[in-house]
């Protein structure tokens, strides 16, 4: 039995490593964070979320945007992230508010985006050894 | 209300009335009247080219730098004796953009002239902001601006404050939560230290400290040590975002203390009436 759990996670690894847009993990997960929000979500009495989008529809469109492996990272990071704490933040790390929330858009949470911009950003300013070379 | 009327009913120049609402502060509405004034009285270039240049300073003050610019790139070729004016306004409106080699350009261009002194401002600025901070301390240190050129001076080789991703991330590797503690953020090192904590203790727990054998132990052991795995890799995710969110507000704020430095000298032109 244990064998046969260790197999069954080691496929669901290397499944979550394809990211494709209409990947059925993906889809499994849309439908399992929808069955939450329509019927285990309202049970908490709602607005108990610090950000906008919430927990719940944050994920979804991780999930949506970019696959099930970084769709998984960014909903557990941002379950770490939920807390009250956030909102010392507000101004520095999170921008502004939406629906009386901390505006928490996914694309914010996107490492490999944001490294590849920041490497882009940093191509576009040479480095003085760069100038030296140029001069 | 009262000052408008009085200036609708007893006076009938309109550059009257956009001076008004310039000095009301309606610039969007002053800017337009400018401009109309501006392309009607083109021939008396004197006044065509003051309603030029306060129609490019009410579009500075509206955030509308590019509008700026195409005006002061028209009085540049039309209205060739405010030639230097309309050359330190297009800078401006440059500069607004964050064109910077063009204020390089034209800074060089305004070498000599009345405005040799703001736009070596704006020249040095500029280089700040592309990231050559050693050009724009040997520009500021030939200008004496009060102290104002010192204090910039004194910003821009301050190092400032970064952290970097990889020890972020390695801090979160070794313990939860480090990572995001070394950016600052307490709240999110605790929720993730906790989270790590509890079910990777639950699932040490179930594997090997429960004298259960059964099924039902071996799932929940597996259950809680995927999740305890998951939140582990996403703190280390978390905590490489936070490095780079830290290092983005760093810019920031340093940007805005430079823009706040700049608005201390004093580089808007003066517009006299003809």
């Amino acid at each position: 039995m244990r064998r046969a759990l260790a197999a069954l996670a080691l496929l669901w690894g290397f499944a979550t490593l394809s990211a494709r847009p209409a990947n059925p993990l993906s889809v499994g997960a849309d439908l399992m964070l929808s069955i939450y929000q329509k019927l285990i979500s309202p049970l908490q009495g709602g607005h108990i979320c610090n950000f906008s989008p919430t927990c719940s529809a944050f994920s979804r469109q991780s999930y949506r945007l970019y696959g099930p492996l970084w769709g998984t990272l960014m909903t557990f990071d941002r379950l770490e992230r939920c807390n009250p704490g956030a909102w010392r933040h507000l101004g520095t790390y999170y921008s502004h508010i939406a629906n009386e929330k901390l505006y928490d858009p996914p694309c914010n949470h996107n490492l490999p985006a944001r490294l590849k911009e920041q490497k882009a950003k940093s191509k576009d300013t040479p480095s003085e050894v760069e100038e030296e070379e140029l001069d | 209300m009262i000052n408008l009327l009085a200036v609708l009913l007893f006076t009938q120049a309109p550059i009257d009335f956009a001076d008004y609402l310039y000095s009301a502060g309606d610039y969007r509405r002053a800017a337009l009247e400018y401009e109309r004034i501006a392309f009607l009285e083109l021939t008396d270039s004197a006044w065509a080219s003051y309603a030029l240049l306060r129609a490019g300073e009410a579009l500075l003050k509206t955030d509308e730098p590019e509008r700026a610019a195409n005006l002061y790139s028209f009085g540049i070729d039309n209205l060739s004796d405010d030639r230097e004016r309309f050359t330190y306004g297009l800078l401006r409106a440059e500069f607004a953009q964050d064109h910077f080699d063009r204020v390089n350009e034209l800074a060089s261009s305004l070498e000599g002239t009345d405005f040799t002194y703001p736009s070596e401002v704006y020249r040095s600025f500029s280089l700040v902001f592309s990231g050559d901070t050693a050009s724009a301390t040997r520009c500021l240190s030939l200008l004496d601006a009060n102290g104002f050129a010192d204090s910039t001076i004194a910003l821009i080789n301050t190092p400032s404050t970064h952290r970097s991703l990889l020890l972020s991330a390695g801090f979160s590797t070794v313990l939860p939560g480090a990572g995001q503690a070394y950016c600052g953020r307490w709240g999110d090192a605790w929720q993730s230290f906790s989270m790590a904590v509890v079910f990777g203790g639950a699932a040490a727990y179930y594997f090997f400290f429960s004298n259960d054998t059964t099924t039902a132990n071996t799932i929940k052991g597996t259950v809680t040590a995927s999740l305890g795995g998951l939140f582990w890799l996403a703190n280390i995710y978390g905590a490489a975002n936070s490095a780079l969110d830290y290092n983005d507000y760093a810019k920031r704020k340093r940007q805005e203390q430079l823009r706040n430095l700049l608005n201390r000298f004093d580089l808007e032109p003066e517009i006299k009436r003809p």
